[in-house]
Parts: C-alpha cells; structure tokens; sequence
C-alpha cells in the first residue's frame, strides 16, 4: 500500500478529519488570498459609514471608523496564523530540542531543563504569556515570543518522554554498535522516531495559540488598534455591544472559533492516522 | 588453536544498584582464535550478554566495566577514547541483537538505513551506496533487493529483519561479529536458515564469530568452539566436538543431558537450584550448591581454570571422568 493509498483510506474513515482539513484549508487559502478576496482596505477608515449593519455593500458591516468588518476578518487570517505557526514554530523547535537533550543525556542537566520547564507550566498559561508580553512591550513578533515560550514545556515534556523509552530501545544500541556517535543517534535515529505526537500536539496547539494571540491582543498586550487582528477587531466592538451593534464583535469572534475548530478538528484526526493503535 | 583475534583478560563488568555491586563478570578470561565461530553458552543470568557489551563497551550506567583488558588485535579496546572506539564499533566489531525488527529503525526504508551505514563507514554515496546495498543484501540471500531497499522494517519480517541486518554488519566488512542471541527470536526454520548463512559468511570472508545462545543446537550446527559460562566466569572451554563429546565440567554435563533428544520420552533431565544470586555468591566453587559432585573443598575454595589438555580448559576441582564411550547427543 502506498502512502497516498494509505492516507486517502484513514482519511476515508475518518470524515470528521476531512471537514477539519477543509475548513483549514480554506482558512489558510483565505489568509494567502486576502489582497484578492477583500473588497476594502482593511485600514481605510470612512465616517460616513460607520457602524453599519451587515449588508450588500458591507457583508459584514463597518465599525465606529467606518472600517469594513469583512475585509478585516480576511486579513486577520494572515495575522492570526502567522502568530499561530510561528509561536507553535517556536515552542515546537525550542522545546523539542531541549527535551531531547533531557531525555537523552539524562542526569543534571535532565534535571535542570527539566525543572525550568516546571517553573514555566507552574504558572497559569495565559498569566505567563500575559507577564511575558507586557515585559517585550506589544508587537507581533514578542507575542509570538511569548506564545512560545508558554508553550514550550508541552514539547519538552513530549520529547524527552519518547526519548526515556527510544535511547533503550534496539535500534538506538544497535545504531551505536556500528559506530555512530551520540549526536548523530539522537538525530538521525531517535528524534525522527518522536515526531508524530509532537506534530499531533503542535497541530492541537495552534488552536490555542490563535486563542491565547486573540486574548492578549484584546486586552492591548498583543498587536496594536487599527491592526486587523481578530482579538482586537473585538476588543474594538466591545463598548458597541451594548448598543446593539452586534456584529462588529460578532464575526471576529466567529473566526477564532471556526479556527480553533478546524485545528482541532485536524489535530484529533491525525491522532488517529499516525497512531495505530487508536484506529 | 589458532592465533586469538580477540582476547579477554580477566574482565569484571558490575552494575550498582541499592542493594551492592551485581557483580554479573568476575574476572571472565576468554580467548577467541581467528576465523572459527566461538559459541558463549551458559543459562540466563550468566553473564553473557554482559560480556558482549562488554567487548563493544556499550554497558551503560549503572553498569560500568570495572577492571580487565580486552585486547582485540593486540589494542586493548578498554583503553581507548570514546571517539577511538566509534571507529572499532561496526567497522572492526559488529553485532546483532535478538530482536531483529526492533534493531532497525521504524522510520526508515532499510535502503536509507544501509546507505546512513555505508556513508559514514565507506565513504560511498548515492549510486555507489544504493549498489553496494543491493549487492550486501543478495550475499545476506535477500534476492529481492529492489524491493528491500525500499522497504520499513514493519514491512519484513522477523528473519528479512535479522539478514538486514546482518548486511548491515557486513557493510563494513567487520573482522568479528557478534551474535546475540540473534535466532532466539526467530521461528525453528527461519532460525537454521540464518544460522546456515552465518556459517556461509564465516567461510567466506574468513569472519570471526561469537555466537551467544542458550541453545545448545545452535551450537552444534555453527561453532567450532563453546565457551560455557557459569556466574560470570568461564567454566569450561574446549572445541565443540569435544564438549559434546566429553563434557568435563559438571554443569556443562548437567546441561547436556538437559538437552531434548528425539529418543527420550517423558520428562527431561533439571539442574536442581538456580543461578546463584550475583549480589551474594556462595563462597568457593560458585556452582557446588548445585553440582552433584561437589565435597568439602568446593564450600571453601574457588577453582581456578586448569587446561586439562591443550586446547580443553576447565574450572574444577573434581572434572567429570572420560568415559569409554558417550551416546552422541546430536
């Protein structure tokens, strides 16, 4: 069975994966088609329509400045996914190698890794990103930095537990009995062999990672105002809420929902397709 | 006996665990001549994997190798650095594992694997690797090499894992190899099919081999030499047809007779007791709780491996008689 073959049959019994997979697909084709798709400038500011309900000329409606709430949504795609992937990217990388070097080398420095990333997950998750962020000041790339750094232990954690099991394994001894030194048994032979659940988790982490990006960007710690941010698009709808203009906070909202939605959706399916024994 | 290849000088390996030192080698000396197959016998708990790791110094902590030489064409591997012993590991010393699908990595097609291989060892890359992989698994009797090198272990089995891997050893052309356990795995067929392979390769390449096996037929098919081991000490050494023929040891006795032979019905011969315990081994000889010809002395004093011919060496005080005639065991 060829791999294609043998992907299309798990994807076959798994139609939820598909739907996952679709909606992520259309998420990412909406963010790289932003520029095409958008019928306005999402920083064009126009008074004379704000605060316009949904509609034919503003699918979604404008908010106070008159922004076009649909054009906003599409580019915040860019922006949410680029924090996403590069904040999973981040703690993915960092963390994954730190826990390889945990489990595999074992001792004191097992001990001191692991311990920092005891620190690190003792505090709530958002708290952290929250303490971190507000100390590099906002901007896209520190909320990346801060995302990561939250989600680094995950990852170390993650690695270092394949690798306990992996360096004991037959084929580490045996990739050491013809002559391989430790480094390249750990590259080439141990961490291949445990990147399965870490692309599982890293796929279920974006989800978050969009939540949490969202959540610091709402209460200002994230990118700054006109950007078309979906947390902040609707932090910007807030104080409309009560007067009725639902919609300004609405579909920013929706997003990050369908979003998180299609990551987990895809995460949980390729639980299933990289891992046997949970078919 | 021809000239030894490798030489293992009173060898002690020990692993450190809360309850004292396991002492699994104590002062093991084993001389292994050029070019023959050398069969490591002994029941579980003998030492004998220990001392294969011990000659590729792969014990890891808590088990540190604590004294001897392993003197392999005349260097003493024990004395070398880390980096020195890279060298030595697969390209002068190979070894194959029991469990042959878990010695080949699960996430590369053992054409990778080979070339991974023969890239650092022999300096061959792309074409010239993915040849000399076909080539190295038509000697190991893989004839379907084109497909082999594009497969996952998972994709073969037990016995195509165990000759992948021992093209994988020879891609290096080793001047030892060892085997460890390496057919105990392996169904009763697919277990004399490599063992003939083996015997093939040692004629060959004029290889060096140490079998280690707790099966005794193994033995009889492939070696020239059996090493027998007891507590982690040699207990007796000789050339096969002579152990089978005259065992001198008592153990070694006890375990031929415990052997099954399509003529005995009913039930098969024990050696009562157990291995003793290597945290707190009884004084003197370390099999005379056991042993049926055990008096006063072998309570008090350890035995020393005494050459009672030439080539035959045996560790007691009381060595079985010769007798005029065996009934042959095979």
């Amino acid at each position: 069975m060829g791999r294609l073959a043998g992907l299309s049959y798990g994807l076959r019994r798994n139609p939820i994966t598909i739907i996952g997979l679709a909606m992520l697909g259309a998420l990412v084709a909406v963010a790289l088609l932003a520029p095409v798709l958008a019928p306005y400038d999402p920083y064009a500011t126009n008074p004379a329509v704000s605060l316009r309900p949904p509609g034919p000329g503003h699918l979604f409606g404008t908010d106070t400045f008159g922004h076009d709430i649909f054009s906003r949504v599409l580019y915040g795609a860019r922006i949410d996914l680029i924090v996403a992937a590069g904040a999973v990217g981040v703690a993915m990388v960092l963390g994954g190698l730190l826990g390889a070097v945990a489990g595999y080398t074992g001792g004191w420095l097992d001990d001191g890794i692991m311990r920092v990333m005891d620190m690190l997950q003792a505090f709530p998750n958002f708290i952290l990103a929250l303490g971190i962020a507000a100390a590099l000041g906002p901007s896209l790339t520190n909320l990346i930095i801060a995302i990561g750094l939250t989600n680094l232990p995950i990852y170390a954690r993650l690695v270092r537990s394949r690798l306990l099991t992996l360096r004991v394994s037959g084929f580490a001894l045996a990739a050491v009995s013809v002559g391989n030194p430790p480094w390249r048994v750990l590259l080439i032979h141990l961490l291949p062999n445990s990147l399965a659940p870490v692309f599982i988790q890293a796929t279920l982490q974006s989800g978050w990672a969009i939540l949490q990006a969202a959540g610091l960007s709402f209460i200002g710690l994230g990118v700054r105002v006109p950007t078309p941010e979906w947390g902040v698009m609707i932090s910007m709808g807030v104080q409309q809420l009560t007067s009725g203009h639902w919609w300004v906070s609405f579909f920013p909202g929706l997003a990050i929902m369908l979003a998180v939605i299609s990551f987990n959706l895809v995460g949980d399916g390729l639980q299933d397709l990289l891992d046997p024994r949970r078919r | 006996m021809t000239e030894p290849i490798l030489q293992i000088e009173d060898l002690h390996t020990g692993f450190d665990t809360p309850s004292g030192t396991v002492r699994v080698l104590r002062g093991l000396t084993l001389a292994i001549p050029h070019g023959q197959a050398v069969g490591i016998v002994g029941e579980s708990g003998s030492g004998k994997t220990v001392t294969a790791l011990s000659i590729m110094r792969l014990i890891r902590p808590p088990g540190r190798i604590a004294g001897g030489r392993v003197l392999f064409q005349g260097r003493d591997l024990l004395a070398l650095s880390e980096q020195e012993m890279e060298g030595v590991r697969g390209r002068q010393i190979a070894m194959i594992f029991q469990q042959p699908r878990e010695s080949l990595n699960p996430v590369l097609s053992v054409g990778t694997q080979m070339a991974l291989v023969l890239e650092r060892h022999v300096g061959l890359m792309g074409g010239a690797a993915a040849a000399r992989s076909r080539e190295l698994l038509r000697q190991v009797e893989l004839s379907d090499s084109d497909r082999i090198v594009r497969a996952y272990p998972h994709e073969l089995s037990g016995g195509m894992c165990q000759r992948v891997m021992i093209a994988l050893c020879l891609a290096c052309n080793p001047a030892l190899l060892i085997a460890d356990e390496a057919t105990t795995a392996l169904d009763v067929t697919v277990q004399l099919q490599i063992l003939r392979l083996l015997r093939r390769l040692q004629q060959e390449f004029g290889l060096t081999l140490i079998i280690i096996t707790h099966n005794l037929g193994v033995v009889a098919e492939l070696c020239q030499w059996v090493a027998v081991m007891y507590a982690g000490e040699l207990a007796e050494f000789a050339p096969a047809a002579q152990i089978f023929r005259a065992p001198r040891h008592p153990y070694t006795a006890r375990l031929l007779a415990c052997r099954p032979t399509g003529a005995t019905a009913g039930d098969l011969p024990v050696i009562p007791g157990a291995v003793p315990d290597l945290v707190t081994l009884p004084p003197g000889c370390p099999f005379h709780p056991r042993c049926h010809r055990a008096q006063a002395m072998c309570s008090d004093e350890h035995p020393l491996l005494a050459a009672l011919e030439p080539d035959h060496h045996v560790r007691c005080f009381f060595p079985e008689e010769v007798q005029a005639w065996t009934p042959s065991l095979r």
